[in-house]
């Protein structure tokens, strides 16, 4: 008997995705975009004198994280001081709800709902922290925080309409 | 053969693998080519204790300001550049850490010389010097504009939800600081930290001086 199921790494593309695995794959290619920076300022430093596209991504890439994920990554920078660490934590986070989302979504028609229903007020909460007048709301500009909530709210709105789906889904069975 | 897909999932993997390789490399490579060499040793104004920059010798607070004979007394990253002061026994200096990506962050310490121990006063701040009545000028909540603070994403990163600590120095606050009683006497909130007259301004003038142009 296997006590450990087995980590599915890939998702099979045929399945017409859902609104909570597109949050799940939007999530993870945002997280994308500080990494880049990082990658490409350990063999360049002078890509942090300036302001340049990559710093943009940067901006961008952590405004859409979830606030309470990238303040964790600024303690976690200013308790080790080390950019690396900082950088595997966030590929770390994408892979990990990669492989969550596949798990919770696919396998199980309830627990499936369980996590849409999760997912929705952690984004809702995430959602009311960022409108608050924190200091931290405004670390990466503007245009960054903009973007920020737009996709956050775009990734609620598709979760909300899976979550319709399947109630309607139940009520015709 | 069974036939797989290359998934976003399957990319992080990869990604995390092979990015392990290239920043551990690139990271050892800069520290190993690091070509900036240096010996040198700023005196403490007072005392006959210097700090000692060297790439041959361990740097930290030596005693004496011959860089050849001088006594290596604690051993650190300090910095006499901005300033550094000595009541009695205790010196007051900046002292530096480096992250892994060179970003160069500063702490104003305490050092008992007696004791050797050293104990952190005032962090994410800068000790600029002495007022002209002798209490200590420390500005807190900065970042050194040599990481130009501006326009560095990893500096924003850095000060983001740490209190009092703004990448812009916006929230920067210079402090009077009374050595013999241990206590900030006076606060100016301003955004001044940096710049050219900031010895004009508060270190040629006395703390009273300070509060009536303030």
């Amino acid at each position: 008997m296997r006590l450990i199921p087995p980590i599915t790494f890939g998702t099979d593309v045929r399945k017409a995705l859902s609104g909570a695995d597109l949050y799940v794959r939007v999530f993870q290619i945002l997280s994308l975009l500080p990494v880049l920076y990082l990658f490409v300022a350990a063999a360049h430093p002078a890509v942090m004198t300036s302001r340049n596209v990559l710093s943009a991504l940067f901006d961008a890439g952590m405004s859409t994280l979830p606030r309470a994920e990238s303040l964790l990554l600024a303690a976690l920078y200013r308790h080790t001081g080390n950019e690396i660490y900082v950088y595997f934590a966030l590929l770390a986070a994408a892979l990990l709800l990669g492989i969550l989302g596949n798990r919770l979504f696919r396998d199980n028609h309830r627990s499936g709902r369980k996590t849409r229903l999760v997912f929705t007020v952690m984004i809702v909460a995430d959602l009311i922290l960022r409108v608050a007048p924190f200091a931290f709301n405004s670390t990466f500009g503007l245009p960054a925080a903009v973007f920020g909530f737009a996709v956050r709210l775009a990734c609620l709105v598709l979760i909300l309409l899976d979550l319709r789906a399947d109630r309607q889904s139940t009520v015709i069975k | 053969m069974k036939d797989r897909k290359l998934t976003l999932n399957g990319i992080l993997v990869i990604l995390i693998v092979f990015s392990a390789i290239y920043l551990f490399a690139t990271i050892t490579a800069f520290r190993v080519m690091d070509p900036s060499v240096m010996n040198e040793t700023y005196p403490i104004e007072g005392t006959d204790y210097s700090i000692r920059y060297s790439t041959f010798e361990p740097s930290g607070i030596v005693k004496g300001s011959n860089s050849n004979t001088a006594e290596l007394v604690f051993e650190g990253n300090y910095g006499a550049d901005w300033g550094a002061a000595a009541e009695g026994d205790t010196l007051y200096v900046n002292a530096y850490r480096a992250t892994s990506y060179g970003l160069m962050l500063c702490d104003v310490v305490q050092i008992d010389l007696a004791g050797r121990k050293e104990s952190p006063l005032f962090p994410n701040a800068v000790l600029r010097g002495r007022c002209a009545s002798g209490e200590l000028v420390v500005v807190s909540g900065v970042l050194l504009p040599a990481n130009y603070p501006e326009s560095n994403a990893l500096c924003r990163l850095y000060a983001m939800g740490s209190a009092g600590l703004h990448p812009d120095n916006k929230e920067s606050e210079i402090l009077f600081f009374d050595p013999s009683v241990g206590e900030v006497v006076y606060r100016i909130p301003g955004t001044s930290a940096f710049s050219d007259d900031f010895e004009e301004r508060y270190l040629d003038k006395t703390l009273e001086e300070v509060k009536t142009c303030d």
